[in-house]
């Protein structure tokens, strides 16, 4: 108690006081490494956000990884296979905790107009998914808005001292 | 200002663009249309069951047994030069009103001239019980992609095919999806997945 107003005399300006989650989360939220699953028109918005005019660097996700081994969002854009699934589900196993998933696009959360027989209605159905993005395909303002949504679930896993995803967890157990 | 307002100018008349003046028929396309059944007859002879125009296409009616000779002579012969394949596809004959279960598909074959800038269709019937029809790799090299295709959709086996297997849909698939008996959301194949959680 009253360590934080001590630090000032002690050690001078320029140090803060938190928390080690905090820092952690700090720390994912503005270094997310995405893996770009595009299969679909979805994939060409998803570059467009990339690119210099809508700068996701802003935000820290602008390093997209195609291993996802060194990558912790999963972008799933398109359309979404019978021949494809257990590929996106055998590269979300290979992705390491902790790890967040972002639907975008009509066909990727539901199977958009494509109600036919190769079509995954929806990922959601096979892995989990924390962000969904409305739109055929959806503007790149809507996958910024959806990677700060990111941010806010990696801000509140902290808060709620949650490192493992709460699904995975029930597996297990 | 007396009364009666000036009559109206009357407008400038309009002048459409060359392509829209009338209605003419490229040459191309007339060229195309144009096949002479009758040299296609005396060329082909009675391997050939029938020959039609409608709908400024030109169609041939074929055997199985006949279809790649008459492929071949349509490539080979010099007065007819078919030599390129532009596609070999399948119909569904099941929801039409005179379906006999001898004729359930339609293998369809069509070759166009490049010298000779035609085109002609090859239909072949092909029963429902056991759907075959002779491979014509011999004679197209492409031939054989093509023809997976249609086995991976129609489930119409081509004899002396050198490797026929799906190329589209995955090797555990077990219906043809563009017949007609198969529904439009398949039978459960999009859902018989296991949720990613439930394998780690």
């Amino acid at each position: 108690m009253g360590l934080e107003q001590m630090i000032p005399s002690l050690l001078g300006d320029g140090f803060i006081t938190t928390q080690v989650n905090k820092l952690i989360a700090w720390g994912r939220r503005n270094s997310i490494w995405p893996y770009p699953f595009g299969t679909a028109c979805c994939a060409i918005e998803m570059m467009a956000t990339l690119n210099s005019r809508y700068d996701l660097s802003r935000f820290g996700a602008e390093v997209i990884r195609f291993s996802p081994r060194q990558s912790d969002l999963l972008i799933v854009s398109g359309r979404v296979t019978l021949k494809m699934m257990p590929v996106l589900t055998e590269i979300y196993q290979q992705m390491g905790e902790p790890k967040w998933v972002i639907s975008m696009g009509a066909c990727a959360s539901t199977g958009g107009v494509f109600n036919t027989y190769p079509q995954v209605q929806g990922v959601d159905q096979f892995i989990p998914v924390d962000v969904y993005i409305p739109g055929c395909p959806p503007r790149p303002e809507s996958l910024i808005d959806a990677v700060l949504k990111i941010q806010q679930i990696i801000d509140g896993q902290a808060e709620r001292h949650e490192f493992t995803r709460p699904a995975a967890a029930e597996a297990k157990a | 200002m007396s009364g009666q307002p000036a009559p109206a100018a009357k407008p400038p008349e309009k002048k459409l663009p060359p392509t829209h003046d009338a209605h003419q028929p490229s040459r191309r396309v007339l060229e195309e249309n144009a096949v002479d059944h009758e040299l296609i007859r005396s060329r082909l002879g009675d391997r050939v069951l029938g020959i039609e125009t409608a709908f400024k296409q030109t169609v041939l009616k074929a055997a199985p047994e006949h279809v790649v000779d008459v492929l071949r002579c349509l490539r080979d012969d010099p007065a007819l030069k078919f030599e390129m394949l532009t596609d070999i596809t399948a119909v569904d004959n099941m929801r039409r009103e005179d379906f006999e279960p001898a004729r359930r598909f339609t293998v369809v074959y069509v070759v166009y001239s490049v010298a000779h800038k035609k085109r002609v269709r090859v239909e072949v019937s092909v029963p429902e019980q056991d759907p075959r029809v002779p491979s014509a790799a011999p004679v197209f090299k492409g031939a054989p992609w093509i023809e997976r295709e249609v086995f991976d959709m129609f489930g119409i086996i081509f004899d002396g095919h050198p490797d026929l297997r799906r190329v589209l849909l995955p090797d555990y698939y077990e219906h043809f999806p563009l017949r007609k008996d198969y529904p439009l959301t398949g039978r459960g194949e999009r859902d018989n997945f296991v949720r990613a959680e439930e394998l780690e």
